[in-house]
């Protein structure tokens, strides 16, 4: 009994964790391997089938290219979103208060709420956007902005987290170093250009880490906003999952797509870790 | 520099009559610097925070107008008559109060499992010694790898074949731990020294009530940064909720304010007024639990 | 170079504490000064002043002919040593020390040539490339000095820089940073709380406590003679014996009750009592080295202390430094020590005969600080 006591402890993390991660996880990459029935059921085994139909698929690589786009400017956008409302949030002034708590709400929002409300101000006759850029662009239906208008949403919901990081980061920064530098005579530029930037970087990499695998996962905000569309130049591969899944129910397909996202993911981050033991040491 | 500053010191010897005007003079200009420093600062603040709240204020700016101001040409920012009628008819044309009652239900007890899944875990993990807990570890910390949507089709087919579609349970029951979690918990636990542990088990201290009586009180931060940050992360849950509740009765907040979307245009303001209404709880929350969220996330969890 | 004045300078913080109260001093050019204290005594505020790290909340600061009070920091051309080294941690050896000199947009070929010149200079040849988590404590210390010195300034503010090594390391860089003073001839300011680094290093030393100056002396006048009940306390190490007694005026001499003894004055001490007009209860302050005991007596061939003089005491305990000793002893009511040759072999619960060497003592008022001495002492 004594033996068993601290697997007991872990007994209902693991439980869910085998229900709802390990087992369904096995089971996508089971289910990538069939083809299915409009149930989800594997019917015929179809071995590496699903993956190299994706693999030839144009739409595929289109999801792929887009998310790749959409991953590179929100993961910016947002980092330099935080990064911004850190550095001027770095030293005390009258309303600090009110400002860190200002940059740091958007990671309260819901991406779907967040995507309803820009859908109101990117909307073409009554959208705030246009009237204050004084355009009549319809942003939403228009292949050419609808991605960016996906991506600086998202940027905007995850620039929240990513300020809280960067505050967290800078107050880690040694507060003597930057009076060395004063009296050593650099200006504020030359101690941000080289000092704090260079103080951040391991929660900078830290930060770009997450905010990568944050992007690739977004959903919501795809679903309101444009569902993929125009043509298909929103078709994020989350999207693209799910469309494939509850749509048009070729659940095998969907499963290997999702394979496919993990690994990429996966891919990531470790050669991030890897880059990181080599780059950022001190 | 400036040299009526940079007065010689003779002259401030010889000629009495300037000290006073230069040193007023001095005083002046530091002042006139210091004001200028804040500002810029306070300017640049002002602007960025605009920029950033700028789809929250419009939200709650649109929701407030009645719906013929919405639709002119010119620039209307602030409502000119603002009425609360957008509420009320949104209140009324869908079950906002079930939904938000369904939220509330589905992310508190979320919140309330994983505090306790997590840290019995956590507890396990840093103070008891035993065999494969490294390997279990690694485990629990291989699944932050494996993103939602790899699973998320299985998971839909196994909920759907227990039957258990449209429910509380299954909007719950997945979500009841989570390796981050164990992770924060974890993290903050090992900070303890392990004779706190000892010296309970020497005064006939239970596993049990080591955790409850000392180790809870003792991690109230991280806690407190647990709830906040699981409370608005259950609260904000999308796709999930999307595919396995189909009923007025069993929707969440984030999907049931999609009933207010794409009727016609008239009722933009309405749906609006939705989207203020729901984003009021996880704002609230975060304002109030923001303190606890960073003391919690950052004082040594999140080191690079 | 230029002499630094502060004139009335003050430093009250946001919350009310007034850190610094009221300092006047001028450090002359090439002078090594001293700020030495208690920590919290302001020593460390108003270097930062001097620095224009810390606003001065009134008064002037002078920097030659030029009224500092506003200058930014890097327009003050100072370079300044901090107590935890402030090291950038990204940097190598190499960029740390270049640092200051890029920033200036000096050119590469005299960059390079200035650095390898105080490496050399501070031995820091081998580590250029390291960075500073992986230096010891001393190099680090050597790097942060050379950081300092490197732009050749005219003034050198150092914050505490030998408090983070060890004993031998910190006896090692004072002999080092006492020859660089001597090599670069630049005006060097230096904080401490530590009263044997202070006496060691200084040419001038400024005793502060209460963010008040309490006396700018040399070190050996800062022994023999200081100004108050604190800068004697303070001072010296271990620290002064204060032992409580009464003024007694006999026929023709004046004495100390002192428990049962009665310890006259030589005439110079009579003379200033009198002229002090100082009556009743006082409390002298003798060295430890103030006691004399016999075998001390024999080797100074002080035949002036009489046997009559003699103050018997009973050792409680005995302290060995190499060659010489300390020996606590009760007297007064108070733990007393004295310190003389290792020759004494007096231990605990011996009785010994000792001598008080009234020339050296100082005098206080019962209650009050002032050393009433320190005048007479001046002339």
């Amino acid at each position: 009994m004594k033996k068993l006591s601290p697997y007991f402890f872990l007994i209902p993390s693991l439980l869910i964790f085998s229900v709802f991660l390990f087992y369904p996880f096995f089971k996508t990459i089971y289910l990538s391997l069939y083809k299915t029935d409009q149930m989800g059921l594997p019917k015929k085994f179809v071995g590496m089938e699903n993956y190299r139909k994706l693999l030839t698929s144009t739409s595929f690589y289109n999801s792929l290219l887009v998310t790749l786009i959409f991953v590179l400017i929100v993961v910016i956008g947002s980092m330099s979103l935080g990064l911004i409302g850190a550095v001027l949030c770095n030293k005390a002034f009258p309303g600090i208060r009110v400002f860190s708590t200002a940059y740091a709400l958007p990671m309260a929002i819901a991406s779907s709420s967040a995507a309803m409300i820009f859908k109101i101000m990117l909307h073409p006759s009554v959208g705030i956007v246009n009237k204050l850029l004084g355009l009549s662009i319809n942003w939403i239906s228009d292949p050419r902005y609808a991605l960016i208008c996906v991506a600086v949403l998202t940027a905007w919901l995850n620039s929240g987290i990513n300020f809280l990081y960067f505050s967290a980061g800078l107050s880690n920064i040694d507060e003597t170093i930057y009076e060395r530098a004063s009296v050593d005579g650099a200006n504020e530029w030359q101690k941000f250009y080289r000092l704090t930037l260079p103080g951040l970087s391991p929660i900078l990499f830290y930060t770009l880490v997450v905010n990568i695998i944050q992007a690739f996962q977004s959903f919501g905000q795809v679903k309101i906003l444009t569902q993929g569309g125009p043509g298909e130049s929103t078709n994020l591969i989350v999207y693209s999952i799910y469309r494939d899944a509850f749509f048009n129910f070729k659940f095998g397909n969907a499963a290997a797509q999702s394979i496919i996202l993990f690994l990429i993911i996966m891919c990531l981050t470790l050669v991030m870790f890897k880059i990181e033991k080599k780059g950022v040491k001190y | 520099m400036d040299h009526t500053i940079t007065s010689k010191k003779a002259i401030y010897q010889d000629q009495n009559i300037d000290i006073e005007k230069i040193r007023e003079e001095m005083y002046q200009r530091q002042r006139v610097r210091k004001i200028r420093k804040t500002a810029v600062r306070l300017g640049a603040n002002v602007i960025m925070v605009l920029i950033i709240l700028l789809p929250l204020l419009y939200a709650v700016s649109v929701a407030l107008m009645p719906s013929s101001e919405l639709f002119t040409t010119q620039l209307n920012l602030i409502p000119k008559n603002p009425t609360l009628s957008n509420f009320k008819e949104a209140l009324a044309k869908v079950p906002l109060v079930r939904f938000v009652l369904n939220s509330f239900l589905v992310a508190g007890v979320i919140t309330f499992g994983q505090i306790i899944s997590c840290s019995l875990a956590a507890f396990s993990f840093s103070f008891l010694d035993f065999k494969g807990k490294n390997i279990l570890f690694m485990l629990v910390m291989a699944t932050m790898m494996i993103p939602g949507e790899a699973t998320i089709i299985s998971n839909y087919l196994t909920v759907s074949r227990l039957g258990w579609l449209d429910t509380y349970k299954v909007l719950i029951i997945p979500y009841l731990t989570s390796a981050m979690g164990i992770f924060l918990f974890r993290q903050f636990y090992l900070t303890f020294p392990i004779s706190l542990y000892e010296s309970a088990k020497i005064d006939g201290c239970g596993n049990l009530r080591f955790i409850l009586q000392i180790l809870i009180p003792l991690t109230k931060s991280a806690i407190g940064a647990m709830a906040v940050y699981t409370f608005i992360n259950a609260w904000n849950m999308y796709m999930w909720p999307l595919l396995v509740t189909g009923s007025d009765k069993m929707r969440t907040v984030q999907i049931g304010i999609g009933m207010l979307d794409s009727v016609d245009s008239q009722s933009i303001t309405l749906m609006i007024a939705g989207v203020v209404m729901i984003i009021l709880p996880s704002i609230s929350i975060f304002i109030v639990g923001q303190k606890q969220l960073i003391k919690g996330m950052f004082s040594g969890a999140v080191k690079g | 170079m230029a002499e630094i004045v502060l004139k009335n300078v003050n430093k009250v913080y946001e919350n009310g504490f007034h850190a610094v109260n009221n300092v006047n001093l001028t450090i002359s050019p090439q002078e090594f000064i001293i700020f030495v204290g208690p920590s919290g005594c302001g020593k460390s505020t108003t270097l930062r002043m001097i620095a224009g790290l810390e606003e001065i909340s009134s008064g002037e600061l002078w920097m030659g002919d030029v009224l500092a009070n506003f200058l930014e920091p890097r327009e003050r051309e100072l370079a300044m040593v901090f107590q935890n080294y402030a090291l950038y941690p990204n940097m190598t050896v190499y960029k740390n020390l270049a640092f200051s000199l890029e920033i200036r947009g000096e050119k590469k070929e005299e960059v390079k040539k200035r650095v390898k010149a105080v490496a050399n200079l501070l031995g820091l040849e081998e580590v250029l490339d390291r960075r500073p988590k992986d230096l010891s404590g001393g190099q680090r210390q050597r790097v942060a000095i050379g950081n300092a010195i490197i732009r050749n300034p005219d003034i050198l503010l150092m914050d505490e820089p030998l408090s983070n090594l060890d004993a031998k390391l910190r006896g090692q860089m004072r002999v080092e940073l006492a020859a660089l003073h001597k090599k670069l001839n630049n005006t060097i300011i230096y904080v401490t709380h530590d009263q044997t680094e202070a006496m060691t290093l200084g040419t001038r030393i400024v005793v502060m406590d209460h963010g008040e100056i309490q006396q700018v002396d040399t070190p050996k006048q800062l022994y023999d003679n200081p100004i108050n009940r604190f800068v004697a306390g303070f001072i010296g190490s271990p620290a002064m014996n204060f032992i409580d007694g009464k003024i007694r005026f006999g026929k023709n001499d004046v004495y100390f009750k002192m428990d049962r003894y009665n310890v006259s004055c030589t005439p110079m001490i009579a003379a200033w009592i009198k002229e002090a007009g100082c009556v009743g209860d006082v409390t002298v302050g003798l060295r430890p080295e103030g006691f004399i005991d016999s075998c001390r007596k024999e080797k100074m061939q002080r035949t002036d202390l009489k046997d009559e003089e003699k103050i018997t005491v009973k050792v409680t305990h005995r302290e060995l430094l190499g060659n010489e000793v300390l020996l606590y002893f009760e007297f007064c009511d108070k733990t007393c020590i004295m310190k003389t040759t290792a020759e004494n072999r007096a231990q605990a619960g011996d009785c010994i005969s000792i001598w008080l060497d009234i020339d050296q003592i100082c005098l206080f008022e019962k209650g009050k600080d002032k050393n009433l001495f320190y005048y007479n002492r001046c002339k």
